[in-house]
């Protein structure tokens, strides 16, 4: 427990101790609860930050597009008549009406349906009925959608910022996009995301989910017993290996796999043109890490995660692979609305992409037996952190800080922790001070 | 009301529809899992706004649920195990069904069956519950003289999910 609280403790100050407290493996668990924290990460942090709109699959036809959320922003993913992507401000320029209600569809224009006022598909406004009425003063160039700053893509995913000031997506990402080739890069037709994405609400705070697929591989066993039991999971006797990976920016990577000189590709279900496709697609190093991967996932900060994963569409049937991207949406300081999709190489078979999702949705979604036990163990933090003792203590989040090594043999950038004994939170420590820095720099 | 081609009366689909909503309710997993067919698949689509006039808002490709016979042993093995933690404490579900038609049959032994279906589900010492709200698409087949489930597609009245998980058969 912290010192009596001081009403007038600055949020400098506050930032200031949550900062030491990380250091020393702790974590205030107000960081869950505090209202004044949570709209400081919205103006600081999501306001500032690349955010995850969708993949490029999800639009491909011009006129294409998807409603999307940028915390709580609503936006338009729109793929415009010129083929360009392109990411609007859902709301009139106008009075603020939601210009678009739908949540996909195809069109050429928008027209708001409170006074009738016009955009064409790049958001530029085509007419306002009463133009005469400005003057020459509504100028249209000046009064259309607001577009994002920065819409860039990697490797299909398409991220967008209002900031203009933010650094490239490719800084952003840095040794993040090696991982992300691992599982975005493994054919030349890419990936698809198989139709629209589960989308459900959460009682938790976002960072729960954020900081679980940053790079807890410890709760396997215990949150998600009822789910190993079921023997979806692909089992193997070789010498298992477990990382947490730090990069930059608070993004993280954990991975449950097998020594060097081990291979779970069997695991994945792919043909072996796939296989071959995959080897020539990626490099050597990266081919290498891929044999040695079970399941690899990570967070970026703030709120976009993946997960890699082989798993068996029922019990005695073999394990195929699937990648699931999530957004981990802030509604309110206690609830976030997940997205989470199913994305799979668009030249894998027809059945292929089948069972995949099946094997997906089985595990993961919220029907998935593996989902549903997540959602009850961040609703749980997110509850015990609102009250007036509870907000006073500090999580220990210290696991793996005095015997965790670094592995100078992974051939991945970042930072490679392993432990001994497999508990580490590594990336736990790791993103909180990414997500602290944030705060404290846009003061 | 009777159906042409199906010796079958309402009440018999009725009572065979309240007899399942019940062995959900008690949580009789294993009897309920006697009451489908082999080939039973039941699947809840995902769907999404879509202005008026534009294709239906039903994904082929998306769903909540998309279950064959062993997906359901699975998921019922689940809900009856220890360590379950979505479901220990169990969630209480009542299961409302309605308006229950009957639909041309498919073969002398198999009946199309529409229902409104409401779930309502809540847990622990929360006062927050969740209503499920949907309709129900039923193909019964009398197997051996009784009537089982052979198909069920659910369309949900809501696009996002306003519950945080779906640990309950609806």
């Amino acid at each position: 427990m912290r010192k009596k609280d001081n009403p007038t403790r600055s949020m400098e100050s506050t930032l200031e101790w949550i900062a030491k407290s990380i250091d020393q493996g702790l974590l205030p668990a107000m960081v869950l609860s505090d209202a004044a924290i949570y709209e400081l990460e919205m103006e600081r942090l999501f306001a500032r930050s690349w955010l995850y709109l969708g993949h490029e699959s999800e639009v491909p036809k011009p006129g294409d597009y998807v409603a999307r959320s940028m915390a709580a922003d609503p936006v338009l993913l729109i793929r415009s008549n010129d083929g360009e992507i392109r990411v609007l401000l859902n709301a009139c320029r106008h009075r603020g009406n939601i210009v678009c209600r739908a949540e996909r569809g195809n069109t050429t224009s928008f027209q708001c349906s409170y006074h009738g006022w016009r955009y064409d598909n790049t958001g530029r406004l085509v007419t306002a009925p009463g133009m005469e009425a400005y003057g020459d003063k509504l100028d249209p160039a000046q009064w259309g959608l607001v577009r994002a700053a920065k819409v860039e893509r990697y490797n299909g995913l398409i991220f967008a910022t209002f900031n203009p000031e933010v650094p490239s997506l490719d800084e952003y990402l840095g040794g993040m996009k090696w991982y992300l080739d691992l599982v975005t890069k493994r054919s030349d037709a890419g990936l698809q995301a198989v139709g629209a994405p589960h989308r459900w609400i959460i009682p938790a705070n976002w960072k729960l989910p954020a900081d679980q697929f940053v790079g807890d591989t410890a709760h396997f066993p215990y949150a998600h017993i009822s789910a190993l039991g079921l023997g979806t999971w692909p089992m193997t006797d070789a010498p298992p290996w477990v990382a947490n990976i730090s990069l930059e920016n608070g993004h993280g990577v954990w991975i449950r796999g097998v020594e060097s000189g081990y291979s779970l590709m069997g695991q994945r279900g792919y043909s072996d043109s796939f296989v071959t496709s995959l080897k020539s697609n990626l490099l050597p190093a990266q081919v290498e890490a891929l044999e040695r991967t079970g399941s690899l996932g990570g967070n970026l900060l703030p709120n976009l995660a993946f997960m890699d994963l082989q798993f068996a569409d029922e019990p005695g049937s073999p394990s195929v692979g699937y990648l699931s991207l999530r957004l981990w949406n802030p509604i309110s300081v206690d609830q976030t609305e997940v997205w989470s999709w199913c994305m799979v190489e668009r030249d894998t078979s027809p059945e292929f992409k089948d069972t995949a999702y099946k094997a997906y949705l089985r595990g993961f979604g919220p029907s998935g037996a593996f989902e549903q036990d997540d959602m009850i163990v961040w609703a749980g933090p997110t509850r015990t952190a609102k009250g007036p003792i509870g907000r006073t203590l500090l999580q220990n989040i210290s696991m793996g800080m005095a015997n965790t090594k670094l592995d100078q043999s992974f051939p991945g950038p970042g930072k490679v922790y392993v432990n001994k004994s497999r508990f580490l939170e590594s990336n736990l420590r790791a993103f909180y001070r990414s997500w602290l820095e944030n705060l404290v720099r846009g003061a | 009301m009777s159906v042409t081609g199906v010796d079958v009366t309402y009440r018999e689909i009725v009572e065979f529809l309240m007899r399942e909503a019940e062995l959900l309710d008690d949580r009789r997993f294993e009897e309920w899992m006697e009451i489908l067919t082999e080939d039973i698949y039941y699947r809840v689509p995902i769907r999404t706004s879509r202005e008026r006039d534009e294709a239906s808002e039903f994904l082929a490709e998306s769903a909540w649920f998309s279950e064959n016979w062993k997906a359901l042993q699975m998921r019922t093995k689940r809900l009856a195990s220890k360590g379950t933690l979505s479901e220990d404490p169990p969630s209480r579900t009542r299961h409302f069904i309605s308006n229950i038609r009957l639909r041309e049959a498919s073969g002398p032994n198999e009946i199309a069956v529409k229902s409104n279906l409401l779930v309502y589900r809540s847990r622990g010492d929360s006062v927050q519950y969740d209503l499920f709200s949907g309709e129900r698409r039923d193909v019964l087949r009398r197997v051996n003289g009784s009537w089982k489930l052979a198909r069920r597609d659910i369309l949900l009245d809501q696009a996002v999910l306003g519950a945080q998980d779906l640990s309950i058969i609806l």
